[in-house]
C-alpha cells in the first residue's frame, strides 16, 4: 500500500521543470537578440588602410553610427586593403550598389576645415545611399562625393583652370552671393567644367549673355600710373568667388547653360579683337601689354600664337576706340627712352613695352603689322649717310642742328668696308636740308692733353653717351692769313719770349733728386729757366747748371737760395699731415725753386738746398739736452702758451750715454725770442696730483715740450727741463727760520689765508744745528703781502682741540694734511710795514694765534 | 551491506538531527516537515541540469564582457579570452580559467548526468565511485564562479572609465545561471539514493 502510495508520488512531474523550459525560452531569445544584432557583414576595398583601426573605426551614415571595422586584410592583387565591416542589421536597406563609402579624417585648408570630430574620435567610415541593387561589397571613394542638392538655377562654367575656386566658392552678383560652387571635374578637352548652384530667388539675374569672371583673391593692378587693389570680399579671398553681369537685354538663363569664366573683371568686358601680326614678341606681355592711342589705353593684348615664321597678337579693344582701327592706321612699339632729353614710355621698362596706335583713314580693319624696327616718326623724312667709322655712333644717337635734336637714327648697317646709316629728320625741320648740307660726327671729347695744359671742347653732354651728327651747312669763309699755328697756346707764349741770353747758375747740392735736363726753375711759381746739365763734382757732390731765361736774369742776385721743389712733400706726423708740392709739372719733371732774402747772409758758392725751410732758413735747429726724453718722440711739439713755436726732429743719446741730445727746430718767427740765452725750455709731463690732473691729453698725444722766451745773446743749445721752472724769476725768495720743522718738506705750500701763495723750496738744517731753515718761494703776484712784521707759523695737518666749549677742528687744507705747509699773516699797521726784499728771513712761531687768522688788511701792492 | 534508516523504518530531521519514526510527518521535536528522501530529487535534478546546460550555450556563444578602449567595445567570449590569454604568453592563467570556465561546468553536468544515468539505467558503477565522482563535483563546482569573480572585480574598477571600460556581456548572465543551476543540482541530488537503488 504504502510503496503504492510512495510510486505514485513520484510520477507527479515536479514544477521544477518549468525552469529548463523558461531558461530554453531565455536562451534562444538571447541567441536570437545576438544574432539579430550582429551585422551585416560587408568587405569595402581601400587605397590605404592609414587611419583604419579594426573595431574601432566606425562607419555613420548621416551622423549615425552604423557599423564598425571589424578586419583589415590586404586585397588579393596587394594594391589596397580590403575592410571587413558590420553593419548593424537595421542599416541593411543602405547597403546597395550604388552606396559609396568614404574615409573621414580631419582635414584643415584655407578653404575649409572638416572632419574635426575624426581627431577625437580617430578617422571613420561614411556612407552616401544611393539606390540600387542591394550589395555587400564595396569600393570606397578617395574624396567625398558632392552632390548637388537643394534647389536653383544649374549653370556650367567652363575654365582653363580652377584657380583657386573650390567647392563652396561663392557665387556674387553685386558683391550679393547668390549662390555657390557645387563641383567641377575635367573636361574630356581638359578645361575645367563647374557646376554652379544659383539660389532660386537670384535665378532670373543669370542672362543667357551673362558673363562670369573670376574674383578670387586680391586684383592688383600696379604700375607707373599709381596701384589699384581689388577684392570682391574677405570671404572671397579665401575662398575664391565667381562674379557675374546681367545685362539689361537677353533672356533667362536656361538650367544647365554653358558659360565661359572670364580670368577678371576687365577680360569679361565686352570688348572687339584686333589682330596684329609681328616678328617678334620681343617684350610684349600678355595681358601686360597695351594698345595705347595718345597715351589712353585703348586695348589689352589678351592673346599670342605662333604662326610658322610670325606672332599673330589678339588685342581687346575697348568698343569706344574701336573707330581708331583702319586700313591705314600703324601700330608702333612705344619704346621706353631714357635721353638727355627726356624719359619717355618708361612703364615699358617694368611692364613690358606697349604699342602706339597711330590711326588713319580708310575702311575699318581688324588686322595690323606690327614691324620690329625702328620707324620714323609720321612725315619724316629718312636719307642713308655713308660713313668709313662709326665714331661712337649708336642707334640711340640723335641728329642735331646747332645743338638742337632735329632727327634721329632709324638703322645702321655695314654694307662691304662702309657704314650705311639710316637717318630721318623730323617733318619741321626738312628745310634744312639743302644742296650745301652737310653731316659730322660730333664727338663727346676733344681733349688735348699735355703737361703744359688741357684743351677740352665738348659736344655736349648728349655725346657722351651716344656721339651725335651735326648737320652743318658748307659755307664760303674768308681765305685763313698768314699767321703761324702754334700746336698750343702754351707754344704761342714761348715764341714771343724775348730772345735775349739766359744766364747761367751753377748750383751744388748733395743729390740730384728727381731732376733732370729741362727741369723747370720757378721763381715765385712762375718758370723763370729750366735744367740745362748736371754732372758729379771731386766732392762727391752735383753740380747742377741752370739758365735763368733773359729776361728773368735780373732775379738771381748773391741772396739768391735755390731749393728742390720737385715731387711732392708729404709729411705724415702724429700733428697731422703735410702735402706740399710745387706745381704739377714738377711733381713730374722735378723743379728747382728760388727766392731772394736779403737779409740771410750771403753764400760763398750757391746751393741747392733741400728744402724750402732750410733753403730760407725759416727753421731754426737748436740742440736741447735733457737727462731724460721720457714720452718725447720725433715730431713732439714745442709750445709756447699753447701754440706750437717748433718740434723735435730726431732723440738720440748723447755719446756717453749720460744725456739724450734732441734735436729740434724752432719756427721762423719764433725762433728769435726762444733761441736766448734765458730760454727755457722744460718737459710737460701728464700729472694726476691732489690739485688736479694735468695735461691729460698727452698720454694720447705723447709729452711735449714747453717754453719761455727769454733775453740774452742767441744760442743754440739748452738745457731741456724735467719739469716747469719752480717758481720765475719775479719771486720773491725769502727764509723762515724755525727751532724744528715737523712734516714740512720741499713742494709743502705757504699759505696765506688758507690760500697757497708760495712754495717751500727746500729745508734744511742750519750748519750749527740751531735750527731748520726753509726756503720759501712768495709767487710775484703776491710778494706785497709779506711783510716786516709778518708772522709765519706752521700750517700741518689738523687741529684738534677738545674744551668744555665742544670740540674744534681746524685744518687749513688737504694739501697741509699730506704735505705739510707754512702759512703766515701780515698785521694792520699805519703805514705797512716795509715789503722785504729777497733773503729776508722770518722766525717761525712756535705756537699758533687764532686772532691772526682774523687779521684782514687791505696791503697794497706797490 | 549496512542497513540504511529507511530500511530500519527511520528518518532523520534535516534540522534538529532528531532520529524520528518515518511515518511521522512533521518532527516530533522542531515541528518541521520532515522527509525520508529529498522529494523528487532526481527530477529535480535532472530539470536543474537540463536548464544549467541551456543557460551554457549562451554563456560560450555570447560575449561574456565587453572591453572598451577608447570608446571602442570589444566583446570577448569566455574561449575567445582564453585564446587572446593564450597569445599573450599567458598559458596558466589560460589553463586555469579554460578549466574553470570550460572544464569545470561541462564536467560537472556531465558527472551529475552520469550518476543520475547510472541510478535510472542501473549502470554498473560502485557506490564508492558514485560517491567519489559526487563529491568531486561538489568540491570543484564553486571554483566556476572564478570567471565571473574576476569579472565582478574588473567592472568595479574600470566601470565607465574613459579610457578603458569593462562591462559583463550577456554570456555573463548566463554563465552564472548554469554555474548556480549545477550547484543547485548537487544539493538537490539525494545522495542516500545511489543505496537505496542499490537492492
Amino acid at each position: 500500500m504504502s510503496q503504492q502510495a510512495v510510486t505514485r508520488k513520484e510520477r507527479i512531474i515536479s514544477p521544477i521543470w518549468l525552469l529548463p523550459i523558461i531558461a530554453l525560452g531565455m536562451a534562444i531569445w538571447l541567441l536570437y537578440k545576438t544574432w539579430s544584432e550582429a551585422g551585416v557583414p560587408i568587405t569595402i576595398d581601400f587605397a590605404s588602410a592609414q587611419g583604419i583601426v579594426a573595431g574601432q573605426t566606425h562607419i555613420y551614415y548621416q551622423g549615425l553610427d552604423i557599423g564598425v571595422v571589424t578586419k583589415v586584410n590586404l586585397n588579393e592583387s596587394l594594391t589596397g586593403v580590403q575592410l571587413e565591416a558590420e553593419i548593424d542589421r537595421d542599416a541593411e536597406q543602405l547597403l546597395t550598389e550604388h552606396s559609396i563609402f568614404w574615409l573621414v579624417s580631419p582635414k584643415a585648408s584655407l578653404t575649409e576645415i572638416s572632419g574635426l570630430d575624426a581627431l577625437v574620435g580617430g578617422n571613420y567610415i561614411e556612407l552616401q545611399y544611393n539606390e540600387g541593387e542591394p550589395a555587400l561589397s564595396f569600393v570606397a571613394v578617395p574624396e567625398p562625393p558632392t552632390r548637388i542638392d537643394g534647389k536653383g538655377l544649374l549653370l556650367h562654367l567652363r575654365a582653363d583652370e580652377l584657380g583657386s575656386l573650390d567647392v563652396g566658392s561663392p557665387i556674387y552678383f553685386k558683391k550679393i552671393p547668390v549662390g555657390e560652387v557645387k563641383r567641377y571635374q575635367l573636361d574630356d578637352d581638359h578645361s575645367v567644367v563647374m557646376d554652379l548652384l544659383v539660389k532660386p530667388e537670384y535665378a532670373h539675374l543669370v542672362k543667357d549673355h551673362s558673363r562670369f569672371w573670376d574674383v578670387s583673391g586680391i586684383d592688383a593692378d600696379i604700375s607707373l600710373q599709381g596701384m589699384r587693389l581689388q577684392s570682391e570680399s574677405l570671404a572671397s579671398l579665401i575662398l575664391g568667388g565667381v562674379a557675374f553681369d546681367s545685362p539689361d537685354q537677353g533672356l533667362q538663363a536656361r538650367a544647365g547653360q554653358h558659360f565661359t569664366l572670364f580670368e577678371g573683371r576687365d577680360a569679361a568686358t565686352r570688348l572687339s579683337r584686333v589682330s596684329v601680326v609681328t616678328d617678334t614678341v620681343e617684350g610684349l606681355n600678355v595681358d601686360r601689354t597695351r594698345l595705347r592711342y595718345k597715351g589712353a589705353e585703348v586695348g589689352l593684348l589678351r592673346q599670342v600664337d605662333y604662326q610658322q615664321d610670325h606672332y599673330l597678337l589678339s588685342f581687346s579693344v575697348k568698343s569706344e576706340y574701336i573707330s581708331l582701327f583702319k586700313e591705314d592706321t600703324e601700330l608702333r612699339r612705344l619704346q621706353p627712352q631714357i635721353g638727355l632729353e627726356g624719359v619717355k614710355h618708361l612703364e615699358g621698362l617694368l611692364g613690358g613695352i606697349d604699342i602706339g596706335v597711330y590711326p588713319g583713314s580708310g575702311a575699318p580693319a581688324q588686322s595690323f603689322t606690327l614691324s620690329s624696327a625702328k620707324q620714323a616718326p609720321p612725315g619724316a623724312q629718312t636719307l642713308v649717310l655713308n660713313a668709313s667709322q662709326l665714331h661712337g655712333i649708336e642707334a640711340s644717337s640723335v641728329v642735331i642742328y646747332r645743338g638742337f635734336p632735329v632727327g634721329g637714327i632709324l638703322d645702321i648697317r655695314l654694307d662691304g668696308n662702309e657704314f650705311d646709316i639710316e637717318i630721318y629728320l623730323e617733318k619741321p625741320y626738312l628745310s634744312l636740308l639743302n644742296d650745301k648740307s652737310y653731316f659730322h660726327i660730333v664727338s663727346p671729347l676733344e681733349v688735348e692733353a699735355s703737361l703744359f695744359g688741357l684743351d677740352i671742347s665738348s659736344g655736349g653732354i648728349r655725346s657722351f653717351i651716344a656721339s651725335p651728327i651735326a648737320l652743318d651747312y658748307m659755307e664760303s669763309t674768308p681765305p685763313p692769313t698768314e699767321q703761324r699755328l702754334f700746336a698750343s697756346k702754351h707754344d704761342a707764349h714761348e715764341h714771343q719770349r724775348p730772345s735775349s741770353a739766359p744766364k747761367r747758375v751753377s748750383l751744388r747740392t748733395e743729390r740730384l733728386g728727381s731732376l733732370s735736363v729741362g727741369s723747370p726753375v720757378y721763381f715765385k711759381q712762375l718758370q723763370v729757366g729750366e735744367v740745362v746739365a748736371y754732372q758729379l763734382t771731386s766732392q762727391q757732390d752735383v753740380s747742377i747748371d741752370i739758365d735763368i731765361y733773359g729776361e728773368h736774369r735780373a732775379l738771381v742776385t748773391d741772396y739768391s737760395r735755390f731749393w728742390h721743389a720737385s715731387g711732392v712733400n708729404l709729411e705724415i706726423n702724429t700733428n697731422g699731415v703735410s702735402l706740399q708740392s710745387e706745381s704739377l709739372r714738377s711733381i713730374a719733371l722735378g723743379g728747382i725753386a728760388f727766392e731772394n732774402l736779403e737779409q740771410l747772409p750771403k753764400l760763398s758758392l750757391p746751393r741747392l738746398f733741400s728744402t724750402k725751410e732750410d733753403a730760407l732758413q725759416r727753421r731754426l735747429n737748436v740742440t736741447l739736452i735733457a737727462e731724460h726724453a721720457q714720452g718725447l718722440k720725433p715730431g713732439a711739439a714745442i709750445r709756447y702758451l699753447g701754440k706750437q713755436i717748433g718740434r723735435v726732429k730726431q732723440v738720440h743719446l748723447a755719446d756717453n750715454l749720460s744725456h739724450f741730445e734732441l734735436d729740434a727746430e724752432l719756427y721762423h718767427p719764433y725762433s728769435k725770442h726762444f733761441a736766448r740765452e734765458q730760454s727755457r725750455y722744460w718737459l710737460e709731463t701728464t700729472e694726476l696730483s691732489l690739485e688736479g690732473a694735468k695735461n691729460l691729453g698727452n698720454l694720447i698725444t705723447g709729452n711735449y715740450i714747453e717754453a719761455r722766451p727769454g733775453h740774452g745773446r742767441p744760442i743754440q743749445q739748452f738745457e731741456l727741463a724735467a719739469r716747469p721752472p719752480r717758481y720765475s724769476d719775479e719771486a720773491l725768495l725769502i727764509r723762515v727760520k724755525a727751532v724744528h720743522l715737523a712734516s714740512v718738506s720741499a713742494d709743502s705750500p705757504l699759505l696765506y689765508k688758507q690760500q697757497a701763495v708760495g712754495r717751500i723750496l727746500s729745508t734744511r738744517v742750519i750748519s750749527d744745528g740751531s735750527g731748520i731753515v726753509a726756503e720759501v718761494m712768495i709767487e710775484p703776484e703776491y710778494r706785497h703781502l709779506v711783510r716786516a712784521n709778518s708772522v709765519f707759523w706752521q700750517a700741518s695737518g689738523v687741529d684738534f682741540s677738545l674744551g668744555f666749549g665742544g670740540a674744534d677742528l681746524h685744518m687749513d687744507s688737504l694739501e697741509t694734511l699730506v704735505k705739510g705747509g707754512l702759512a703766515f699773516a701780515t698785521p694792520e699797521s699805519v703805514p705797512f710795514a716795509d715789503a722785504v726784499t729777497a733773503g729776508f728771513e722770518f722766525t717761525l712761531s712756535p705756537t699758533f694765534d687764532k686772532t691772526w687768522l682774523k687779521w684782514s688788511p687791505s696791503i697794497p701792492n706797490q | 551491506m549496512q542497513p540504511s534508516a529507511k530500511q530500519a523504518g527511520l528518518k532523520l530531521c534535516p534540522h534538529c538531527h532528531f532520529v524520528q519514526p518515518i511515518a511521522e510527518k512533521h518532527c516530533p521535536r522542531c515541528s518541521m516537515r520532515t522527509h525520508s528522501r529529498i522529494p523528487y530529487s532526481i527530477q529535480k535534478t535532472w530539470a536543474l541540469i537540463i536548464t544549467a546546460t541551456i543557460a551554457l550555450v549562451p554563456a560560450n556563444l555570447l560575449p561574456i564582457t565587453v572591453l572598451s578602449t577608447r570608446g571602442a567595445p570589444k566583446p570577448e567570449t569566455i574561449m575567445s579570452g582564453i585564446i587572446n590569454l593564450f597569445q599573450s604568453d599567458m598559458p596558466v592563467v589560460a589553463s586555469v580559467v579554460f578549466i574553470a570556465s570550460i572544464v569545470v561546468p561541462f564536467a560537472k553536468l556531465v558527472g551529475l548526468a552520469l550518476i543520475l544515468a547510472s541510478l535510472h539505467m542501473h549502470i554498473e558503477l560502485s557506490d564508492r565511485q558514485r560517491v567519489q565522482m559526487f563529491r568531486f563535483i561538489d568540491f570543484i563546482g564553486r571554483w566556476s564562479m572564478l570567471d565571473l569573480f574576476v569579472l565582478s572585480i574588473m567592472i568595479a574598477v574600470f566601470s565607465h572609465h574613459k579610457i578603458i571600460d569593462v562591462a559583463a556581456g550577456p554570456g555573463a548572465t548566463a554563465f552564472g545561471l548554469a554555474v548556480v543551476l549545477t550547484l543547485f543540482a548537487a544539493k538537490t541530488l539525494d545522495t542516500r539514493l545511489i543505496w537505496d537503488y542499490q537492492t
